[in-house]
């Protein structure tokens, strides 16, 4: 299971290294080594049989490392991947037993420390490569259109531009074509669910069509669910088999909250993508949801049982 | 509600070779041990003395205080013992061991079934002691609980959607006319509205089927494992019996003839010559694999099918009607089981719709009296949520614990500890 979003991963990277240089890889293979690092000496101190193994802390160091900027110093999906494990997943037990998904408070936390460097993007068009080493102050850089829609002017950026990831963002986020090509893979190898990312968008672009805050010709469906992480968090943060309902009554409620948070999050947050805190906050509904859906759903059935014995 | 999501899982068919080659009697064994229960499971007292024969088909034993007949010999032989023994699925039984031979019984004669009202069709089967090959419950029994009810429709199920079993097939290819009588005479008994039988195969062999049972219905059950064995225009709720039970009651009811056998689907990659054998009740474990041949030596010998059943550490164990198919099956390399991480597969196999990693974590967490809001006595224990485990768990062994266990599992730490 983990293995799929490993290999999921490994198309965004490849898109990411294409466009921006070797440093996208060197800072997701920095966020999966700390991971890695930080969850054995976890397991080592508890003595513990290291877990590392089931490869679902690749995947958490992975992740972060997709959601910082290409520009990012290397020490900033090293914090986040350890705040990930060290904070987040082992304290609740390690695999399995984490509330809430580790790569999204990882993230999280990165936003709420380091929001400049978080959303400093270079422009994708005009720096190939990015320096490996060295100083970054003549990367040439850009705002990305979140935060252009954030504060109120007008997107440059035509559909077709978004759909090829022509634009700045994260590290894994931009190229939509392979996000969706990566989620079918997803899909179809049942390591995620379609259920969860379909209503969760559903929702995204329902918001952003009762309530646009693009200004001048641009589409507000296509912008919104294109930039930031919005989709990259759909299909890799929301579907953490640990933190996702199971239920599937549970997993439309899951998406649609999801997306409808996500969005209340970009109009009234502070940050320009909250993605993130939205993910962390569904993680702590999801048990009650997938309790109470299926209650909802065998109401009677209990209720009988409850007579009779 | 499960009615149209389609749950289940998908399962390899490893039918082959049993269920295209005929039925084999298997010769009488030196020794045969006959478990001394009714078929409700009450003991029985032996009823010849020690070193009398007794014929095939008569009394062998009668209930506590009755006389009645409940047990009959199945096959020809010399009482010579009367041994207690631990079944896995009867528990602690005495079983009358008879000393095999050659020789029949009297052939019974024919009589007419069309004007059996269903207090005869009830009493034949109780004295005929035919047990429901399904859940190995007494088939009369059965049937009465069904008897003003509301309406339902019976179906004989020989759909078999487990990977190796093909006994009812085989019976259903050996007997058809035999089994649609048997069903018919169960559905007039038991008061259901109509009567088909539900095969899984198609084409070619389902109308060979139809040919052999005129007049019934075939329904052929398709898709996910665990299917349900209903017509696809079926309105009314379905009560299956088995193939061989159905099969047995007419014989009861037309020639007197009590239950003395079964047929056994013997295969497993262990077994030389994997086959349906028509096996005489009480014949041991051992005695059947052996005249099927082992190939290999068996790591595992499991009675019952590859979903379902357990896994038995000695072979010698009576076989007895409700026992459908025994496998010997040589070492796989198991996967290395882990925790569960809650990714919810079970949840979408399960087609009764419950959570089943949320019952187990329960019950490891002894979290006892949050269980009965889960539902978990709707298991029917298909296996389903073990088989797509990625981890490796037995989650439906874990949910048949917290199932059987209801009231008393409310035991927790400090309870009744008067040390």
């Amino acid at each position: 299971m983990c293995l799929d979003v490993l290999i999921a991963l490994l198309p965004l990277l490849l898109f990411s290294a294409v466009r921006y240089g070797m440093r996208p890889a060197v800072l997701v293979l920095a966020g999966m080594l700390t991971a890695a690092a930080c969850e054995t000496a976890c397991c080592l101190m508890m003595k513990r049989v290291p877990t590392v193994t089931d490869g679902s802390a690749l995947v958490t160091g992975g992740i972060v490392g997709m959601l910082v900027p290409p520009m990012a110093p290397y020490w900033l999906p090293v914090v986040g991947a350890a705040f990930a494990i060290l904070v987040v997943k082992m304290p609740m037990g390690g695999s399995g037993r984490n509330l809430f998904n580790p790569a999204a408070a990882g993230a999280a936390v990165l936003t709420l420390c380091f929001s400049g460097t978080m959303f400093r993007y270079p422009d994708p068009g005009q720096n190939i490569p990015l320096p490996l080493t060295g100083s970054l102050a003549q990367v040439i850089t850009e705002s990305s259109p979140t935060a252009q829609m954030m504060s109120g002017g007008e997107t440059l950026y035509s559909p077709i531009m978004l759909f090829l990831g022509d634009f700045p963002g994260p590290v894994g986020a931009t190229a939509i074509a392979v996000l969706a090509a990566c989620a079918l893979y997803l899909f179809t190898r049942r390591s995620a669910s379609p259920l969860i990312t379909l209503s969760y968008l559903a929702a995204c672009a329902g918001m952003a069509t009762l309530f646009p805050r693009v200004t001048g010709t641009g589409n507000s469906v296509l912008l919104e669910l294109c930039s930031g992480y919005l989709l990259f968090a759909g299909v890799f943060l929301l579907n953490d088999p640990v933190t996702a309902p199971r239920h599937w009554l549970g997993r439309l409620f899951y998406g649609l909250l999801a997306g409808v948070l996500v969005m209340l999050l970009r109009y009234y947050g502070r940050f320009e993508e909250g993605a993130c805190f939205a993910v962390l906050l569904m993680n702590a509904f999801s048990p009650v949801i997938d309790r109470m859906s299926w209650y909802l759903l065998h109401f009677h059935r209990i209720r009988k049982g409850a007579r009779s014995g | 509600m499960s009615k149209f999501t389609k749950r289940g899982v998908f399962l390899p068919s490893l039918k082959e070779p049993a269920a295209s080659r005929p039925i084999a009697d298997m010769p009488v064994p030196a020794q045969v041990f006959v478990p001394l229960v009714t078929a409700a499971g009450a003991p029985c007292r032996p009823a010849a003395g020690i070193y009398e024969t007794v014929l095939r088909g008569e009394p062998l034993g009668f209930p506590e205080g009755d006389d009645v007949p409940a047990v009959f010999a199945p096959v020809t032989g010399v009482l010579s013992d009367v041994r207690e023994m631990t079944h896995p699925l009867l528990g602690d039984i005495s079983c009358a061991v008879l000393d095999g031979m050659a020789g029949e019984g009297e052939t019974p004669r024919k009589r007419e079934t069309a004007a059996l009202t269903a207090e005869e069709i009830f009493a034949a089967a109780r004295a005929a002691g035919i047990v429901d090959e399904l859940d190995g419950s007494p088939l009369a029994d059965k049937l009465e609980s069904w008897v003003d009810t509301d309406p339902y429709l019976l179906g004989a199920d020989g759909t078999e959607q487990e990977p190796y079993g093909s006994s009812a097939w085989a019976v259903l290819r050996a007997a058809a006319a035999e089994v649609s009588e048997g069903l018919g005479l169960a559905a007039r008994a038991a008061g259901a509205i109509d009567c088909h039988i539900a095969v899984k195969q198609r084409g070619r062999q389902r109308r060979a089927l139809a040919e052999s049972a005129p007049g019934r219905l075939i329904c052929t059950a398709r898709g996910k494992y665990p299917a349900v064995p209903e017509p696809r225009s079926a309105v009314l709720p379905v009560r299956t019996v088995g193939v061989q039970a159905c099969r047995a009651l007419y014989r009861a009811c037309a020639y007197g003839e009590p239950q003395s056998g079964c047929v056994v689907t013997v295969s497993g990659d262990a077994v030389a010559n994997p086959q349906n054998v028509r096996v005489p009740t009480g014949t041991l474990v051992k005695d059947l694999l052996h005249f099927c041949g082992l190939s290999a030596d068996p790591a595992y010998v499991i009675l019952g099918d590859a979903m379902t059943g357990v896994a038995i550490a000695q072979t010698d164990i009576a076989v007895v009607p409700g026992i459908a198919c025994i496998l010997a099956l040589t070492v796989r390399p198991q996967p290395k089981t882990r925790a569960c991480v809650g990714c919810g597969r079970c949840v979408r196999a399960c087609h009764a719709d419950l959570l089943p990693f949320e019952i187990m974590r329960r019950l490891d967490n002894m979290q006892y009296e949050r269980l009965s809001g889960l539902l978990p006595e709707d298991c029917d224990g298909c296996g389903a949520c073990s088989y797509v485990c990625p981890a490796g768990l037995d989650v439906t062994a874990k949910v048949l614990e917290a199932r059987d266990a209801r009231g008393t599992i409310f035991l927790k730490w400090g309870d009744g500890d008067d040390l």
